[in-house]
Parts: C-alpha cells; structure tokens; sequence
C-alpha cells in the first residue's frame, strides 16, 4: 500500500468523524431548541393565565409572544456551542453499531502517531464501516421528547389571551391577619402580662383588665381577629377602660377635712396627753386611708397605661393598611387621661402625654409634685416625655384643680399619675422624691402588723442612702 | 503478508490447534482456548478441577500439536526443589591416555530438571511445600533457573500449567500468593456432560489412542505471540480493565459493596496486566484487529478469580471468588 494510498485512508476516517460530529450537532441543536421552546411556551402559558389577574406594563400577548421567541434562540445557542464529545460519540456509535470499539479505537490511533502496524488497517476498517453505517444507526434516534406538547402549550397559551382568567378569584383570600397585627398582638399582650406581674406584687389591683388586655392581644397574634375586627375590640375596650377610669378617679377621695380640722386644733390647744393618743389614733386612720388611695391611684395609673396602650394599638392598626389611600387615617383620640373625670378638689391635675407604652417616664416617677408648702397646688409639674414619637402634651381640660384649703395648712392631695408605663429613666432629681419616700416609709413602718426587725432593716436602708428616717 | 492476513492467518491457526485438541479433548473448550490465550500470551495457567477431568491429556495434547518437550512434575510433601530445577552432580571420569595408568577427572555437572521443558505440567502442586513451590517462581517469571550460582535459561516458549484439586485439602500446602499472582489465568474445569463422558468413553476405550498432528512450531507460536502484542487496545478500554481492577480493592471509594465486605486482599496490578493481554489475545483469535469490552470481559474472571483473597466473612459464608467477579462485572461500567 502506498505512501497516498495511506494518506488517503487517514484523511477518510476525520471525515467520516467530522461527518458524524455534523449530524451530531444537529441533533443536539434540535433536542435543546424543542427543549428551550417547550420553556419558553410554560412561562408563556403561565404569562397569558396571569394577565387576567395582575396588572402589566407592556401588553401581555408582547409578553407571550417574546418567551418563546427569547427561549428559541437561547436553544439554538446552547445546541450551536454546546459542547460534543468525539471520543464519546463514537464509543457510543460503536455501541450501537455493534462493532467491538473499532471506530473509537481506530479514531485513537488516528489522533496519535505511531499507532503500530495495526493502526493503518485499522484506520481504514473503521472509515469503511462509517462510510456504510447510516448516520442515524450510529447516533442512535433522534428522540424529541418535549416536541408533542408545543402545540398542546401554544394553543392554551392562544386561549388564555383570547379569555382571560382572574386567578384572583379562583383564590379567595384568607382572612389571615398581616405581620403587623401579629406583632401588634404581641405587644398588647407582652403589656398586659406585664400589668399582670404588676398586679401580682401589688395587693389591691385590678386583674381583670389586664387579662382582658393580654386575651385581645393573643387574638391578634393567633390571628383569630382580621383588623376591622381588631379595630372594634379595641374601642370596646378603650370605652371600658374609660368608664373603669372613671369609677376608679371617683374612688380616689379628697382629702379628709378632718385632717385640716385637727391641725387647727392643735394650733389653738397645744398637745395635751389625752389629744396625743387621739392624735396617734388619727394618724393610724390617715395611714391606712393613705394606703387605699395609693393603691387607688396605681390602679388609675394601670388603667392610664392601658388606655395609652390601645390608643397606640389603634393607630398602628390603622396605619398598616386599613387605609384605602394609603395614609394612615387620624386616630381619634380617647378621653384624656390626664383629665380623671370627676376629679374633686384637691386632686393635682396632672397632666399626660399622649405617647406610646413604655415611654415617658418610669414607674414612681411623679408627674407632679407636691407644693413646697403643703399644699394642694394647681396643676403640678407635668411628666415628661422621655421618648417615643412626637406628641404634645394635651392640656387637661377637666375642671379647675385649685384647693380649696387655706395655704399652708391642711393635708395635701396628690395624685401620682403615672406618666406611661414601663421603666426609663426619670430626669427626676432624688432629692426631689427622697424625702416623700422616707415619709411613707416611715408612716407604713408605724403599723402595727409590720415586724419590728423589718421596720429596723427599713431604718437602715435610708440612712445607708444619707436620708434619716424624717428627712435628710 | 499485510496485518489482515497475518490476523487472519494466526485466527485460523489457532482455530486449527483447538480442533485437533478437541480430538483428544472430549469438551472444556473454554479451558482449552483459555490455555491457548495463556500460551500465546507467554503466560502460566493454574487449572483447578477433580480427577479425571483431563488435565494431564490436555498437556500432553498440547505438546504433540505444538512439538513442543513436555514434562510432568508430580507435586508431593517430600518433593525437593533440586527435584524440579535440577542439581549439580559430581561426575567422577577415568581416562585412560597412551597405555600409561589411568587418570581420574572429577568434575561438577548440572543435571536439569523436569522444568527444563517448554510445557511443564506441575500436577497438584499444592501437595508440595511452599519452598518446592517457590522453586517455580523464578522459572515462571524470568523464564531462568539458577543454581550453584548458575543461570540458566529455559527454552522458549516456556508455560506452566499447574493443576489443583479443590476437593482433598488435607496435606495440602495452598499456593503462596506471589505464586499465585504469577499464573497468568486460573482455569476451572468442570465436570464433562453425560454425552461427554459417552464421548470419552468411546474415545478411550476402543481401539488405539488418537495421535494428533502438529499444528505449530515454536516459531509459529513466537509469532503469534507478537501479534498478539500488536492488537491496539483503546484507552478507554483499557481504562475499563483498570477499573475492574480496582474495584476489587477493599477499602477504596472505586471497590463494589461485595468487595469491601468480602475481599480481603485485591488484585496486583498483573490483574489488568492480565486482563489486556488476555483480550488482546481474544480479539486475534476472533480474527479481530482490536480489542473491545467484550474481550476484556471475556478474559477479566479468568485473570481476576486467583487474584482476589477474601476474607474470613467471605470464607464462611461461602463467597466465591468468581461471585465477587461477576459482580464486578455487572456493576462496573464501561464509559466510566
């Protein structure tokens, strides 16, 4: 065999390969197009049933008709430059054309020189077989599977843009409350557990309104109320509180005239043995009234908070969507806390502003403060706002808060209001509150029912802080 | 000749060596061709199978079709080494020069042993100690014998064909494993067929024993066995026989289930080397000019079967080597 003979026969198997790496490329041209358009024609389908029920910028059949033709030209890319294994191609063509590894191995030998003197025969057997084997029994058939349901895919698509289908209306929306409301109800309930805690250490409060408190927002956070529902508890609720409100400031009673009396007398008679031990009988009643109207006055303060509270509630409510427009409509406000109606003489008018829970200032801080002399003034210090979001202070409009008591003597009426519930900080200095605490101290460690080492523990206590048991 | 006719001149060849073995060989034409692939291959068969069944006749066979020495080692506990490769031997000579008295020569010789054959049958040669059975491994290797500081060589073609008998165990020495790994093929004989039996009954127990013809010459089966090298083998055929191999090795991510929990030891790399050659060798035979799956499946259990120790859960639940490689074989693929 001569030297062109060989020459020749080497040239004819990289043709035949080059032949079969053509029909192969087809092939994968055409099973990525089939597969790209099937794609293509899904999320055109998809497009043409969704037109019906969401609003688009651009035409939806522009739509429609730009994802199959996208999705056909990323099929004809991925078949042109898709990447076709020649070695693997043609042990398959050998698997299937049944020829022992011939094509592969020859295709092997032709790559590299020096194949050995089997090579050349080899070579030439395998150009042979190639030449005689029909390309399809080589390549194995050309399966597209996903062709038979283009037209299945283009017809619905026609039909979902010549009658378009709300799918919004096949899904009714659950009633399921939004993520606000969740963590709306968290915070109403986390507060009326903490009224509870409150309620727990101190004799005397109310329970009931914190466990009403902590049920609605369990509801909300559970998800059993939609908003407009949430909307009407609350102001059941908020017409409650004013009502219990109201009945609790009733309670809170003005200061005893016979007080004022016994200080007069004493100003006149001196004090006497027998008026001592009347003096000291008056003094435990004073205490114990002294203690009713304290726990009075924190049920008030509980019942300001609460309010505060919904009021809150309600505006975050309404701010999170039940507006139409998308502004948060105006949040009508309640009774002024700061205004206790029927708050007789004597009360202090203190004064509230009208921020959310937890802000302003903390537990046992004074919104107000008692005169310097004793008595009764008007409309004490108001709190003041600590955080939270702006708001002004609204100026009571409850009836006048003047004494009626002659200056100077007289007991004196406070009404401790608490600002907001929730501990922060108090801008109070001590000196300012010191003193009235070492008092009440001292005054509760005059009943009997307290055990003496406690009252000695109490003693320290304040004079460990530099305050005597009657001041500083 | 061009490589076409060459092939087809060594396919027919052989062809004609199976048929006039077959004349004497009632059956086991899969032994026979295998011990063919083994000769042509320049390799050493281990055949294993009950007496009777044929072992020695087809040596002998083999030697009358090939003209080739044959010998016969019979295997025993007391069996020497010198027994098999042949010892020095002092010769004492008298020579007698012009009338006058007599001198005395002594000299040394080499007296070559039964291995210095081209066919050596070494019959249940698990009877012999391991250091006998040692004596075989240089032969078998390098195709030399050294003794007394000596080398010599054996002629060529030199093949071992070792027989065993699975069935008496007691007294036996098993074949160490660099033995073993050194047999190029191991060979089963099974039991003949009742029309095979009639076959060799009628054969051997009328009238005189069939003389069979010579076929081929030593350089004949020289040439065959260059040819056999020439058959180009793809390499992911190859890479096929390779992972055959390896996954017969316990303990490596490329071992099949059954070889991790049965297989103690895996094939050496003669495995592959074995398996290659082997299907080279099966594709000339078949008048083909390159070797395929089918080859390297063809001659993959007779490669591997000696090669794979298992171990002790393997021994006791009666895991057979041959299992593990139809296993293997199943589970392998090819475009791996």
């Amino acid at each position: 065999m001569g030297d062109a003979d060989t020459r020749r026969k080497d040239r004819e198997l990289p043709g035949q390969v080059r032949r079969l790496l053509r029909a192969a490329r087809r092939d994968l041209l055409l099973r990525r197009l089939s597969l790209c358009l099937f794609l293509g024609c899904a999320v055109a389908l998809l497009v043409g049933a969704g037109a019906g029920s969401v609003s688009l910028s651009v035409p939806a059949w522009l739509i429609v008709c730009a994802c199959p033709c996208t999705a056909a030209v990323v099929g004809l890319l991925l078949g042109a430059f898709g990447r076709i294994d020649a070695r693997r191609l043609l042990i398959e063509a050998d698997a299937r054309l049944g020829s022992r590894e011939l094509v592969s191995t020859a295709f092997e030998l032709a790559q590299k020189p020096g194949g050995g003197r089997f090579a050349e025969t080899l070579v030439e057997d395998a150009a042979a077989l190639l030449a005689r084997s029909p390309r399809r029994a080589a390549l194995g058939p050309l399966r597209l599977r996903f062709l038979p349901f283009l037209p299945l895919l283009a017809a619905l698509t026609v039909a979902a843009l010549l009658f378009p289908l709300d799918v919004r209306s096949l899904f009714p929306r659950s009633a399921q409350a939004p993520r606000e409301l969740v963590d709306l109800g968290e915070d109403l309930q986390a507060y009326g557990q903490r009224l509870l805690d409150d309620a727990a250490v101190g004799p005397g409060r109310t329970l009931s309104l914190p466990q009403e408190l902590a049920q609605l927002g369990k509801d909300f956070s559970d998800r059993k109320v939609s908003p407009e529902e949430g909307l009407d508890r609350i102001d059941q609720m908020e017409n409650r509180l004013a009502q219990e409100y109201q009945l609790q400031s009733q309670s809170v009673a003005p200061p005893s005239q016979h007080r004022a009396g016994q200080e007069a007398g004493e100003g006149q008679n001196g004090k006497g043995g027998a008026a001592e031990k009347s003096d000291r009988v008056a003094q435990g009643k004073d205490d114990s009234r002294s203690a009713d109207r304290s726990r009075a006055e924190q049920s008030l303060r509980d019942l300001g908070g609460a309010m505060d509270t919904l009021r809150d509630a309600k505006r975050r409510l309404l701010g999170q969507g039940t507006g139409k427009d998308g502004k948060p409509p105006s949040v009508a406000q309640g009774p002024s806390i700061g205004n206790p109606p029927g708050s007789g003489p004597g009360d202090a008018g203190s004064e509230r502003g009208n921020g959310a829970p937890g802000e302003g200032a903390g537990p046992g801080d004074r919104g107000d403060q008692t005169g310097p002399d004793g008595s009764s003034g008007p409309g004490t210090a108001p709190a003041e706002r600590k955080h939270g979001a702006p708001s002004t202070l609204q100026q009571g409009n409850g009836p006048g808060l003047q004494a009626g008591g002659t200056p100077g003597e007289g007991d004196s009426t406070r009404l401790l209001a608490r600002a907001v519930p929730g501990w922060t900080g108090s801008r109070l200095p001590e000196e300012a509150t010191i003193d009235s605490y070492a008092r009440q101290a001292e005054s509760a460690l005059a009943r009997d029912e307290v055990p003496l080492p406690l009252r000695q523990s109490v003693r320290d206590y304040f004079t460990a802080i530099g305050v005597s048991g009657t001041g500083r | 000749m061009g490589v076409r006719e060459e092939a087809a001149w060594a396919a027919d060849r052989v062809g004609a060596l199976r048929a006039e073995i077959a004349r004497a060989i009632v059956g086991q034409e899969d032994v026979v061709h295998d011990v063919l692939v083994c000769l042509f291959c320049s390799g050493h068969a281990l055949l294993e199978g009950v007496p009777g069944l044929g072992k020695t006749t087809l040596i002998k066979s083999l030697g009358q079709v090939l003209a080739l020495s044959t010998s016969r080692i019979q295997f025993t506990p007391d069996l020497m080494p010198a027994d098999i490769i042949g010892t020095n031997v002092l010769i004492q000579e008298e020579t007698q020069a012009g009338g006058a008295s007599a001198s005395t020569r002594r000299f040394v010789s080499f007296q070559k042993g039964p291995v210095f054959a081209n066919i050596v049958l070494a019959d249940e040669i698990n009877r012999a100690t391991p250091k006998t059975q040692s004596a075989l491994l240089e032969a078998m290797q390098e195709q030399t014998v050294s003794v007394g500081g000596t080398t010599y060589g054996l002629d060529s073609p030199f093949i071992v064909l070792a027989t065993q008998n699975p069935i008496e165990m007691e007294g036996t020495y098993p074949l160490p494993e660099a033995q073993l790994d050194r047999f190029f093929f191991k060979l089963t004989l099974g039991y003949p067929s009742a029309t095979e039996i009639a076959a060799i009954i009628a054969r051997t127990t009328a009238g005189a024993p069939q003389m069979l013809s010579r076929i081929l010459d030593a350089a004949d089966i020289a040439r065959i066995r260059g040819l056999v090298r020439e058959v180009p083998i793809a390499e992911h055929v190859t890479h096929y026989a390779i992972r055959l191999a390896l996954a017969t090795l316990p303990g490596t991510p490329s071992a099949t289930e059954l070889a991790t929990r049965y297989v103690r030891y895996g094939s050496s790399p003669r495995g592959p080397q074995s398996i290659v050659l082997g299907a080279k060798a099966n594709a000339l035979f078949d008048g083909r000019l390159n070797a395929g799956f089918d080859d390297v499946k063809a001659a993959s259990r007779q490669a591997l079967r000696h090669r794979i120790l298992l171990n002790f859960e393997g021994e006791a639940e009666g895991i057979s080597s041959e299992a593990i490689v139809d296993d293997l074989l199943q589970r392998v693929p090819t475009d791996g």
